[in-house]
């Protein structure tokens, strides 16, 4: 973030700064007991071969065995793979359409806030609930989607959009993307609203139509939205979890199997939880060294 | 400012004070009081509701009633565990009693039943309870299971299909091809099997449905004499076997998972056979009425062998033993219970409730008879593991995975469990 401007008295800057404080200390507080501290421990449990049920044999420090297991697993590197797939699938569909639906409902005059309930409807919505919704669109053979689009190409083969390993991790895309592209769509009204009437009324007289405009006005100015937007997605996207443990469980061919879902099933199935320890340690670096790469290629676009 | 102050501690002493006063409150009543965790659909919590109540009212011993859902159970149980918030009386799957035995999770529970309730156990019901190394029961049980095949019979008849009266006469497993061939060709079957994909792949459906029909085959899951996957859960013979279910899938022969689990049964009756537990009795008989059949599980070459066991009640280390052996006594005698198991269709695990079930007598009763040909899933303590990488295994199979890797890879995760545990010992001793 960059320094505003020192144009207010010190001793003003100092009083803001202990408001900020104050104000962030309850958030830090569940950060550090629920965030920080479980995923500090779980770093000693990563080398050891601690068990999710009770064990009569103790628990051994096994150095790096399960690192090693990971790192030669299959599994794991498809898992890696689906991610960054649903990753650069998700960001230009989700945060595509949340600008799209922003700048709409930006202009839209009649009956605005009914519209923005309706766009923000999805996302308050639980993923669960959308995820059990979304289940019966794609059911196979008869559900709503493949009824559709064999109503409007009569020669439509039927598609198991789930249940086939090409189709699967883009129908989550859809679905995810539909949930939750309501967060996005309010940062960039915000960010929208933001953009001085007086930049559009200049490139109106310069002789600029509606898509110059865009071009030209709206996107350079929502340039520091769009790279907050892109990395808060990024990290969600990275945390897939709940719709693949809903619909697929990570099949066909563990086509959908996500890091979370791998670890998931090492820790609570498989009942390995330094296995599973380690898994998380493996993804916090991807998760973290994945943002920061972002951030500095933002960053330098930025400059 | 100094009013929304005072507002603010206001407000603070008031929620502070009944809190308090909460906290109090259940001080006071001392009434003997156990917890029960326990999963199922609407229609058993019903049953396990009222039996608590009827439980409650009888002896005076409250029951703090636990629920967690049927696909997260486990996973719910080891949160408890790990969290040391476990229910006196808990509810488990057959099959996790060793894993929950060897880690001294249950005791044993005999001295806390009633000794009429144990006489009244079954042969299976027994064995399903029972933690090897000691011989000693460990939980409790109503109900078995078995799983069988259910058949349009109009189909059958349409395809001129032999229909098997008794398990000695089972389909061979070069017949029950047959019949799928020419079920599958009739123009009204979409699908000739429905072997329950909507269960989902991650269910213990997967291990549990078809476990036997490897073993029936010559090959199995796991070499019970020395506890090693590898060379049992790769060997020809179970290759040959998931080979037939992938051959079966490949043809689309089987009903996919998003299709539902009432493709027999629904207005179009579009698949043709289902391939599922006893429960499906009840789910299909209102709506086809004599048309369907029950039939036995086919022999795959090696004799027919049938699935068993179920969800039984186990108690905990830290419970109050006494009043939960009292409650596991009082419920499953309390005949009203039985009767909600009945309506279910459940499959008996005591002989009173066998004598008086008529559906194990007339339509159902070649599931009675399978009883005899049933083998339990491997009773070790990594179950757990052993039924993940197999239950991944087989849907990764159906879907088209090469089936040597997939069972190879199965048995090496099973085995390097195995080690990572020192063997379990006893086991492998």
């Amino acid at each position: 973030m960059r320094k505003e401007p020192k144009n207010k008295l010190s001793r003003f800057s100092l009083l803001e700064s202990f408001q900020e404080l104050g104000m962030l200390t309850p958030a830090l507080i569940l950060l550090a007991l629920f965030v920080m501290t479980p995923f500090i421990m779980s770093i000693p449990l990563s080398f050891t071969n601690q068990k999710l049920f009770p064990s009569p044999i103790p628990v051994k420090l096994i150095g790096l065995r399960n690192y090693r297991q990971i790192l030669s697993d299959g599994e794991f590197w498809q898992a890696i793979k689906n991610v960054f797939l649903f990753t650069l699938m998700i960001l230009p569909t989700q945060c595509g359409f949340a600008l799209l639906a922003a700048c709409f409902l930006n202009k839209q005059a009649i009956m605005k806030k009914t519209l923005r309930a309706m766009f923000f409807l999805p996302f308050i919505t639980p993923m669960v609930i959308v995820t059990v919704i979304w289940a019966t669109i794609y059911k196979y053979p008869t559900g709503l989607l493949n009824s559709f689009v064999q109503t409007v190409i009569p020669r439509f083969q039927m598609i198991d959009w789930l249940g086939n390993r090409h189709t699967a991790l883009t129908a989550i895309v859809f679905l995810s993307a539909w949930q939750a592209y309501g967060f996005q769509m309010v940062i960039y009204l915000a960010g929208l609203q933001n953009i001085p009437e007086e930049l559009y009324e200049a490139a109106a007289i310069d002789g600029a139509g509606g898509w110059k405009r865009f071009a030209y006005v709206t996107w350079p100015s929502l340039k520091n939205t769009t790279i907050f937007v892109l990395t808060i997605t990024t990290i969600q996207a990275l945390k897939l979890f709940t719709q693949v443990n809903i619909l697929t469980h990570g099949g066909p061919l563990g086509s959908t199997n996500t890091l979370v879902h791998y670890m998931y099933e090492a820790g609570f199935i498989g009942q390995k939880i330094g296995y599973s320890a380690a898994s998380s340690i493996l993804m916090f670096l991807l998760v973290f060294t994945v943002v920061l790469a972002q951030r500095l290629l933002l960053k330098r676009m930025e400059d | 400012m100094g009013k929304r102050i005072l507002m603010a501690l206001a407000m603070i002493i008031a929620v502070g004070s009944l809190v308090f006063a909460g906290s109090q409150g259940e001080t006071q009543t001392d009434a003997r009081k156990i917890t029960f965790m326990y999963q199922g659909t609407d229609q058993f919590q019903a049953s396990y509701k009222a039996a608590v109540e009827r439980f409650t009212a009888a002896t005076g011993i409250g029951v703090e009633m636990r629920y967690a859902p049927h696909d997260m159970y486990h996973e719910q149980l080891a949160a408890a565990i790990a969290g040391d918030d476990l229910a006196d009386v808990v509810q488990l799957d057959g099959p996790f009693l060793s894993s929950l035995a060897w880690g001294g999770v249950l005791v044993p529970v005999e001295a806390y039943i009633d000794q009429n309730l144990l006489a009244d156990m079954t042969a299976s019901n027994v064995v399903q309870c029972t933690y090897p190394p000691d011989g000693k029961l460990y939980a409790m049980g109503h109900i078995d299971s078995t799983v069988l095949l259910y058949a349009n019979k109009s189909y059958l008849e349409k395809i001129g299909a032999r229909i098997p009266t008794s398990v000695e006469d089972a389909w061979t497993l070069e017949e029950f091809d047959a019949y799928l061939a020419a079920l599958a060709k009739l123009p009204e079957v979409a699908y000739p099997l429905d072997i329950m994909r909507a269960y989902g792949v991650k269910s213990e459906w997967g291990t549990y449905g078809f476990y036997t029909a490897f073993i029936s085959g010559g090959g199995g899951i796991m070499d019970r004499e020395n506890w090693k996957a590898d060379g049992m859960l790769n060997s020809p013979e179970t290759i040959a076997v998931a080979r037939k279910f992938q051959e079966w899938a490949d043809k689309g022969w089987l009903v996919p998972a998003s299709a539902g689990a009432n493709m027999v049964f629904n207005e179009q009756r579009s698949a043709a056979m289902a391939w599922c537990g006893n429960w499906y009795w009840a789910g299909a008989y209102p709506s086809m009425g004599d048309d369907l059949i029950a039939l036995p599980l086919p022999d795959f070459g090696n004799g027919v062998y049938t699935p068993n066991a179920s969800w039984i009640f186990g108690i905990t280390k830290d419970a109050d033993k006494e009043a939960a052996g009292q409650f596991l006594s009082y419920m499953l005698q309390d005949q009203a219970f039985i009767d909600d198991m009945i309506k279910t269709g459940e499959f008996p695990g005591l002989k009173s409730w066998a004598a008086r079930d008529p559906l194990y007598s007339t339509d159902m009763k070649i599931a009675a008879e399978q009883a005899a040909y049933a083998i339990a899933r491997p009773p070790h303590p990594a179950y757990p593991t052993i039924t993940s990488a197999f239950m991944k295994a087989f849907a990764n199979i159906l879907d088209g995975a090469d089936v040597e890797d997939e069972l190879n890879d199965a048995a090496a995760e099973i085995d390097e469990d195995i080690l990572d545990n020192d063997g379990y010992p006893p086991f492998g001793k």
